[in-house]
């Protein structure tokens, strides 16, 4: 008996161990998609005939649905470049030091993932509220006069949102950060390439493809995140998470509730597939 | 050209100076060699002169202007790391246009240099290829290319090829060979193999624990290594230790005993009685025969023995002969056959042996180089 047969192609041993996951998969993914189609298409009068878009294209017709979605998409497209932009510095900070500081370092990027939504929600309510320390730090700087709203709006979604997205990030360049050889630095400064042209010809290109996944990691989720934006935007600032949530546990819309899911979906695939052009498009030279 | 001087330099890592007090002198235009086992600070050396890591004490000058306290990037060297280091998103042109695109170089002028380097390390037009897409050697070519475009005044190079194979290995020394000749620069060559540093260099330097064990032609010191160390680097393969009797008379090989073992070998060296050395000579250097008669050999720098093991390496068939006049088993080549157990009485010529100082290990760690 040969090790490469039973471990080889055409050998049934590896797919029966991937059946329960694949089967999980079956269940818990594709299922309740095509519950979602079924549900979100399905036909307003009883006569009509599935699949009716008027539901979905009607989440776009409302105002409250409009708006929800585009401050779905900006509040994600923020996040994800406040995510870039101070994720970068700090993943850099972590790449160059000793491994015992890395280790702590990392200990705390993690940190968020350790406590839960709610309690989270709950210290930013309280940091970023009218008598918070946030406010009384800008009084006493002398920035602004009285408190201003920094909760229940769309800046405390986005300070929410940012602080449990960014390990992603951070973890997506570090990845790729800790790979880069040392020699290619050397390299480009012995050929007189200054620390900042390093930087930027560099360690800039070769951090892209973590760039890119980091992204789309915190993308994604910023867009389908909903107990954050849920607890700090208040009823005031729906996106499409918690418009859904409303229209499903409120209103008991089913079909509503449905086609926004459809809306979610889409968006998803959408982004997904352009970043997957620019990724392959950006990466074609990186083998 | 510059010269490159390192005088007296010293690097400290924890606890352990991983280069003490190393000197040496690259003459303008030559190629020099360092030599060493892994962990003698061969490169640790060469990234002080490039500046990739900061001295600790000492100097060193190209073209006589110290540069301790410019950063690599002003320093104009040329480096060829043993990885090759290319930058894999960057296509062979822009590899080797890189260091001239950071000196402003006009483009015009730019395409002319690259095809012109390109030409000189014997690359074929490769040059919108990305570096994955090349063989070893090219890459190695590439790496070359991209360091001499910028007309570097000393060309550091860091075991360049030993991640090539055998043949391949062979063909770029050569390659490596003319190129230096053809741009005359300054090269300082970092090696583990004796062959490459022999067949390369104008001038070895030998490194042993951070420090240098030698430093001499390739001639010279092949054949009359200053310590026991670099003779012992270079390949001499019998070094027994041994202590100076007294000389027949003036211009008479010199009687040395061998320590714990009974033979007393004459040397056609000059050295005070009773002074402690290492007696040294080469595989090659031995005849062997078989012993006929019963009776042991009377005639000086004769020894007896009988083959213990022997490997045949295509060209002669190398012996590992007991004698037991000797501690330890003295290795003989020959071209003739013996078996294993074969009576054999061997002859060490006394111009052959070599009288080497024997050398304590110098000590790594401690507050002062």
């Amino acid at each position: 008996m040969s090790v490469g047969r039973a471990w080889g192609r055409g050998s049934r041993f590896p797919a029966s161990l991937a059946t329960p996951v694949l089967l999980a998969f079956a269940v818990f993914i594709v299922a309740p998609c095509v519950m979602l189609l079924v549900k979100g298409l399905e036909p307003a009068a009883e006569t009509g005939a599935w699949p009716d878009f008027t539901n979905v294209l009607g989440v776009f017709d409302s105002k409250v649905g409009q708006q929800a979605l585009n401050r779905t998409i900006r509040i994600s497209l923020i996040v994800t470049v406040i995510c870039m932009l101070a994720g970068y510095p700090v993943a850099l900070f972590i790449a160059r030091c000793g491994p015992r500081w890395r280790g702590l370092l990392l200990a705390v990027v993690i940190f968020p993932f350790l406590i839960s939504a709610v309690v989270r929600a709950f210290g930013w309510t309280v940091l970023l509220g009218d008598s918070g320390l946030a406010n009384k730090g800008l009084i006493a700087l002398g920035l602004i006069d009285r408190p201003i709203a920094l909760v229940q709006n769309e800046i405390g979604i986005i300070v929410g949102e940012t602080h449990l997205l960014m390990p992603y990030m951070i973890l997506s360049l570090l990845a790729v950060l800790q790979r880069i050889d040392p020699n290619l630095r050397h390299a480009a400064e012995s050929l007189g390439a200054s620390p900042v042209s390093v930087f930027w010809r560099i360690v800039i290109p070769l951090t892209l493809p973590g760039l890119l996944t980091g992204t789309l990691l915190v993308f994604s989720l910023a867009m389908t995140a909903f107990a954050t934006p849920f607890l700090l935007g208040g009823g005031r600032t729906p996106i499409l998470t918690t418009l859904l949530y409303d229209y499903a546990f409120t209103l008991f819309d089913w079909r509503l509730a449905a086609s926004i899911g459809i809306v979610l979906l889409v968006l998803g695939i959408l982004f997904v597939t352009v970043h997957r052009f620019v990724s392959s498009r950006g990466m074609r030279s990186y083998g | 050209m510059s010269d490159v001087e390192v005088s007296g330099v010293s690097k400290r890592y924890d606890e352990l100076w991983a280069v003490k007090r190393v000197s040496f002198t690259a003459p303008a235009g030559s190629f020099t060699s360092l030599l060493g086992p892994s962990g003698c600070g061969k490169t640790t050396t060469l990234r002080l002169i490039a500046g990739f890591a900061a001295l600790d004490e000492g100097e060193v000058r190209i073209g006589g202007r110290p540069v301790d306290d410019l950063p690599p990037w002003r320093r104009n060297l040329g480096v060829v790391f043993q990885n090759y280091a290319l930058f894999p998103f960057m296509t062979v042109f822009d590899n080797v246009a890189f260091g001239l695109r950071r000196r402003k170089v006009p483009r015009g002028e730019t395409a002319e240099r690259v095809a012109e380097v390109i030409d000189l390390v014997g690359l074929p037009d490769l040059a919108q290829r990305y570096p994955r897409q090349l063989s070893g050697g090219q890459q190695q070519r590439v790496a070359l290319a991209r360091a001499l475009v910028i007309r570097p005044e000393v060309l550091l190079l860091d075991e360049p090829l030993s991640n090539l194979d055998a043949k391949l290995r062979a063909e770029m020394r050569f390659e490596l060979k003319r190129i230096q000749r053809e741009t005359g620069v300054t090269s300082i060559f970092v090696t583990h193999d004796q062959e490459e540093a022999l067949t390369l260099s104008d001038q070895i330097v030998v490194m042993n624990l951070g420090t240098v064990a030698g430093a001499a032609a390739p001639k010279a010191i092949w054949e009359q290594p200053e310590s026991a160390y670099v003779a012992d680097f270079l390949g001499i393969e019998n070094l027994f230790p041994g202590t100076v009797g007294a000389a027949a008379g003036p211009d008479e090989p010199v009687a040395v005993s061998v320590d714990d073992g009974a033979a007393v070998l004459r040397a056609a060296a000059d050295r005070a009685p009773g002074s402690a050395v290492v007696l040294g000579i080469r595989s090659g250097d031995i005849a062997m025969r078989r012993s006929e008669g019963a009776g042991a050999a009377e005639e000086p720098n004769f020894l007896d023995g009988a083959v213990r093991e022997f490997t045949y390496v295509g060209s002669a068939v190398v012996y590992q002969v007991d004698c037991p006049d000797l501690p330890a088993p003295l290795i003989v080549t020959a071209q003739q056959d013996f078996a294993i157990g074969d009576r054999v009485r061997l002859r060490l010529p006394p111009e052959s042996i070599k009288l080497l100082r024997p050398e304590a290990p110098p000590d790594r760690s401690g507050d002062r180089p």
